[in-house]
């Protein structure tokens, strides 16, 4: 097999050539995408760089050291594919639509005052709404520039970036993240002594460990970014997130029992958005949202599992608003209240509005408001 | 009548995860990058500088405290700790004389931990990588 790594580097790096040959130049990039482009070649020079020293070094030639040459083959082998898949993919099928994203974008983290870079947009995902933070770029539908309901989880992948990437501007954003996180771990902790104390078989299967998991993993970084688009956004993005279960996620309780799970189940991401709304002065129109939640609960009828207060403690949730409001302040973000002005913000908190005065013909509505829109932006 | 509404526009949609696991693909490459490197340099040279004791009883001790507030060691910890659970290791006890070991600098007992706690985050990294190509 030493033979066929070496081919395989050797392979490799003729992929990351063609790769670089492939970016597009100045007139197909056009205004927005050259960032990416840039983005794309340092990237690519880096990993040509490190399969060169990984086929030419020594230390990695010794027959002891296969395995993690192989390990580090298979490291940069993934970082290769992500920017075909993911960079070179976005620059190559570039939609009629993508200057309207990009300044919904743009326009957006003015609004905000987002401490970063603006993120390049693109409206050709067919994964839903999702964010590289490593390459700045946030994917958006195809069909969501025409619409407005959905909107709204453009700020809550802005979140995404602000908890991941290093940057001093975005510290205490981390760390306010971060000391939540030790709460969430001595919660556990505690709960996890307690149990072992009671546990009359040593062996048996205790699904707390992987709630703890959740949470240090996931689930802490999912609720920062639904908070963050909350105190950002304000009472649009807690609808849009109604609106998104009644269309995937039925089952609210829903807690994991083997294996970790992305995202928290909708009933704690409600509860922990719907503090968080009443944090920053919206206490009238969190008992509104709340309504047509309990409503929409009793409708889907999911039943709540045992340990589902254990696995998601409404102090945890309590806790999480308030650690993420303290860390959004601190980076500069602006934060919403009842009186702020904004082109998109009150778009999309209008567009909630309407949709609920008259839902039927509500479709009539947003497609003239849409239009309009677009023209002024 | 509550559903309706919404109904109307309705389209086929899922939560991504695309992000996330992004992140935990760039987190733990970095870190096995860091290991693998050390692991491979220590089999052929077999003493451990001051500077590489130094390194890694900060890596490792990171991973053992409780209030350590970064965001990026705590998912570490979380990842490592579940591998070592089920190698039927307790974390704390294991991280902690790997850390006494480092000290002494005793190689041939460093590296098997080391490789075990490599092999925790390579689990992690090949499943993140196959869900990102995949998803």
């Amino acid at each position: 097999m030493r033979s066929y790594i070496n081919g395989a580097i050797k392979e490799a790096i003729a992929k990351g050539w063609v790769l670089m040959s492939k970016i597009p130049g100045a007139r197909e990039l056009g205004v927005y995408f050259p960032s990416l482009a840039t983005i794309a070649n340092r990237e690519i020079e880096r990993i040509i760089a490190e399969l060169d020293y990984l086929y030419n070094d020594d230390d990695y030639n010794d027959p002891k050291s296969i395995r993690q040459k192989f390990s580090k083959f298979k490291q940069l082998s993934g970082r290769l594919s992500d920017i075909e898949n993911v960079v070179i993919a976005a620059m190559s099928r570039k939609a009629a639509d993508d200057e309207f994203v990009n300044k919904l974008v743009y326009q957006i983290c003015q609004e905000i005052n987002y401490p970063l870079q603006t993120p390049v947009a693109s409206c050709l995902s067919q994964k839903y709404y999702h964010i590289y933070p490593d390459y700045n770029l946030i994917c958006i539908p195809l069909l969501e520039s025409e619409f407005v309901l959905h909107i709204p989880d453009i700020y809550h992948e802005l979140g995404h970036p602000l908890l991941y990437l290093e940057n001093p501007k975005l510290d205490a954003m981390q760390n306010n993240l971060g000391l939540f996180n030790v709460e969430v771990r001595k919660y556990f902790d505690d709960e996890i002594k307690r149990r072992e104390l009671n546990k009359t078989n040593q062996s048996e299967f205790d699904s707390i460990h992987v709630w703890k998991e959740s949470w240090l993993e996931k689930w802490s970084v999912e609720l920062f970014c639904d908070l963050f688009a909350t105190f950002t956004l304000g009472p649009a993005f807690i609808w849009s997130n109604i609106h998104m279960c009644t269309k995937m996620s039925w089952e609210v309780y829903k807690i994991p029992t083997f294996q970790k799970s992305s995202h928290p189940p909708g009933e704690a991401r409600m509860k922990a958005i719907l503090h968080g709304l009443e944090l920053v002065g919206f206490k009238e129109v969190k008992k509104e949202i709340q309504a047509k939640w309990e409503e929409f609960k009793v409708i889907v009828d999911h039943k709540k599992p045992t340990g589902f207060s254990v696995a998601v403690p409404d102090k945890l949730l309590k806790l999480a608003a308030e650690f993420c409001l303290v860390g959004t302040k601190q980076i500069g973000c602006d934060i919403i209240s009842p009186e702020s002005k904004g082109k998109v913000c009150e778009l999309l908190n209008n567009s909630w509005k309407q949709f609920w005065i008259d839902p039927e013909n509500f479709y009539e509505w947003e497609k003239e408001t849409v239009a309009q829109f677009k023209a002024t932006l | 009548m509550f559903l309706k509404p919404f109904i109307h526009n309705a389209k086929h949609t899922t939560m991504s995860n695309i992000g996330i696991n992004t992140n935990t693909f760039r987190l733990t490459s970095k870190y096995l990058d860091i290991l693998n490197d050390f692991i491979v340099k220590a089999k052929i040279h077999p003493e451990i500088t001051d500077a590489r004791q130094e390194q890694l009883i900060d890596f490792v001790s990171k991973l053992t405290d409780v209030n350590n507030a970064e965001p990026q060691f705590q998912m570490l910890s979380s990842i490592i700790e579940r591998e070592l659970r089920n190698f039927n290791k307790k974390p704390d006890v294991f991280l902690n004389t790997l850390i006494q070991d480092i000290k002494n600098k005793d190689t041939e007992t460093v590296i098997p931990k080391i490789e075990l706690i490599t092999e925790a985050l390579d689990v992690e990294n090949s499943e993140v990588l196959a869900k990102i190509i995949g998803d």
